[in-house]
């Protein structure tokens, strides 16, 4: 279980601090596919880097807490906190088919935490990548293959098989398709799935996609220039949605089912170097008020498990 | 219907390098794709990375040439005319492209970009010009903006500016290589709503080339469907999406990610996309089809028209 508590991360740069992420509390049960849905600068990836104690140097965590199963691992020191990574929450980040070494074959580098972890001998982590390959669709034509000779598709699976291999509780997924094409897109998702079922895994699974998402999650969160807008269980945020941020992006999903035409947000996703006062959508936001510059509200909750960071919510 | 662009059995053949395909072997990477787009519509190509969508879309605007066939723009032979022929036809013809973080020149300021190609066109204009279509593609107020560079610019900004530049020369020809698919998703309507309606206004065809089938779907485009090199469906986005014949088609609609579908879907195809060489016979979607039949090997399916102007490549049909 991993439980986050107030957490708010600020980077410093040269032009000022910039928060990219406040005040965000959520519990990530076991065994769920928690969405968390955001544009550019919603501070989705620096949740994941939080969660996995990997910000760059530039960045910190201003307040709050990271719980995972119980320890909160922003206390503890660098030996601890690497020990964490990989065996119990491992990472597969957006575009990570392109950090495989070119020089090392496939089913080396899958093994490769294992021997750095020394878990295991070479003969057994050899064994354990190739059983890991396998389970991502990964034959043995492709074991003894250099990153170059395998197709986007195949090098994503090795590298999910990569983070995979020291059995993690938890895997996030921070846009782990984004490269890729939509069949194969969907080829990986379906892995994913049949992963966090069989080997009841959590699977934190972070994209822009909102349809992407909805088809993955039990749960989401969708994020707005570093705050949550809402958050619910799939149907409440699908069906129900409270926030106009989040139902402003289903209404501009275009489908190939329905031939509601889509609306556009006006606007472009905050700059975070530089945000409004106040709640950080109002200046896209259809039904703001004055008092919107304000941030001091608290969630609505229209039902149980759903909350809603709106002060319109409501009101209307 | 008079025709804007013709394309006529277009093939570009790549000899490929090291030593992965034995020597004398060559990659298709477009292999005999015939398209013709009337005046002041929208035709699309969709297919994966691979499909050799971009090649085409880069052979149109004439910025490589083909192995062999011809690009007919408003009846010129693109690859066989005179230079001064061809030079008068490069107005009419512009390209947007995916990436505005790098298709604009950094040490340009944007009145510098817009002009390039009014200059390099010899295209006589007023600065009133350059200030009309920054404010078409909603840059307001643009005096704002002449003196930015891209880097002061956002995102999406830097979209506009390049949508901008691709209709300053008043085209009546454009190639939109994935226009949105670097964009934000809650800015992508109106992108694509800022270039359907320049296109209309202004009687433009068009030529979309995207990876994204729901895209050319909403732009209510004539949808070509590319599989390695060659397309295997063509019809009206309505009845590709409602109807598809084509195994790969089924496949492309039944992938794309729908609001709210938790159940695991069965994507039914095999393997992933592969390189089109000289060497493969048959189908060249017959590894991936699940319909693939003892025909499927040797002989490669023709496009016929299966349906009422809705024509398939396929031996089930």
């Amino acid at each position: 279980m991993i439980e986050i508590e107030n957490l708010t991360v600020t980077y410093k740069t040269r032009s000022g601090r910039i928060r990219a992420l406040e005040d965000i509390n959520i519990n990530i049960q076991n065994n769920e596919i928690f969405g968390i849905v955001g544009e550019s600068g919603s501070g989705k990836t620096t949740l994941a880097m939080a969660i996995m104690g990997l910000l760059p140097s530039n960045g910190f965590v201003e307040s709050g807490t990271i719980k995972i199963n119980g320890k909160d691992v922003l206390k503890l020191g660098p030996e601890m906190a690497r020990r964490i990574r990989g065996r119990i929450v491992s990472l597969v980040f957006q575009g990570a088919m392109n950090t495989l070494n070119p020089l090392m074959k496939i089913e080396d580098q899958v093994a490769e935490p294992i021997l750095i972890h020394g878990t295991a001998n070479r003969e057994e982590a050899i064994k354990k990548a190739r059983n890991t390959l396998e389970l991502m669709g990964l034959d043995s034509f492709t074991w003894k293959k250099y990153p170059h000779e395998l197709s986007g598709g195949m090098k994503q699976r090795a590298v999910i098989a990569t983070a995979m291999i020291m059995d993690p509780s938890t895997i996030i997924a921070d846009e782990p398709s984004t490269a890729l094409d939509v069949i194969t897109q969907a080829q990986i998702m379906n892995i994913l799935k049949d992963l966090q079922r069989a080997a009841g895994i959590t699977v934190i699974f972070i994209s822009h996609d909102l349809p992407l998402v909805s088809e993955m999650a039990d749960r989401i969160m969708i994020l707005y220039g570093g705050r949550p807008a809402e958050i619910g269980l799939n149907k409440q945020i699908m069906e129900n949605s409270g926030h106009p941020y989040a139902k402003g992006l289903i209404n501009s999903v275009p489908s190939i089912e329905r031939r509601l035409k889509p609306i556009a947000i006006p606007g472009e996703p905050v700059n975070i170097k530089d945000p409004p006062p106040g709640c950080r959508f109002k200046p896209r936001c259809p039904i703001a008020i004055e008092s919107c510059e304000s941030y001091d509200y608290v969630p609505k909750e229209p039902e149980k498990d759903h909350l809603v960071f709106c002060k319109m919510y409501g009101a209307e | 219907m008079d025709e804007a662009i013709r394309v006529k059995d277009l093939r570009k053949y790549f000899r490929p390098r090291g030593r992965v395909l034995s020597s004398g072997t060559l990659i298709k990477a477009v292999d005999g794709v015939n398209i013709s787009v009337p005046v002041a519509k929208i035709h699309s190509i969709v297919g994966e990375t691979g499909s050799g969508k971009s090649t085409i879309g880069r052979m149109i605007a004439g910025l490589i040439e083909p192995t062999s066939g011809e690009v007919y723009v408003h009846g010129i032979d693109i690859f066989n005319s005179s230079k001064d022929q061809i030079r008068e036809l490069r107005k009419s013809v512009q390209i947007i492209f995916q990436d505005p973080y790098s298709s604009l020149n950094p040490r340009f300021n944007v009145k510098k970009i817009i002009e390039e190609p009014l200059k390099l066109n010899h295209i006589k204009f007023s600065s009133e010009r350059v200030l009309e279509i920054l404010r078409k593609v909603g840059l307001t107020p643009p005096e704002d903006f002449l003196n930015r560079y891209p880097h002061e610019l956002s995102g999406g900004q830097r979209q506009r500016v390049s949508i901008a530049r691709s209709f300053v020369t008043d085209p009546t020809f454009v190639v939109a290589d994935e226009p949105v698919s670097m964009l934000d998703a809650s800015m992508r309507i109106s992108f694509l709503d800022l270039i359907a309606e320049i296109q209309k206004e202004r009687e433009i065809s068009m030529m979309l080339i995207s990876h994204d089938i729901s895209i050319a779907y909403y732009l209510s485009s004539r949808i070509n469907v590319l599989y390695l090199g060659k397309i295997v469906e063509e019809a009206d986005g309505d009845e590709v999406v409602n109807n598809p014949l084509h195994p790969y088609t089924k496949a492309l609609i039944q992938a794309v990610p729908k609001l709210g579908k938790v159940e695991r879907k069965e994507v039914q195809i095999k393997g992933s996309i592969m390189t089109s060489s000289s060497e493969m016979v048959g189908c060249k979607f017959k590894d991936r089809c699940i319909y693939a039949m003892e025909k499927c090997k040797t002989q490669e399916p023709e496009l016929i028209e299966a349906r009422p102007n809705h024509f398939v490549a396929c031996h089930l049909y």
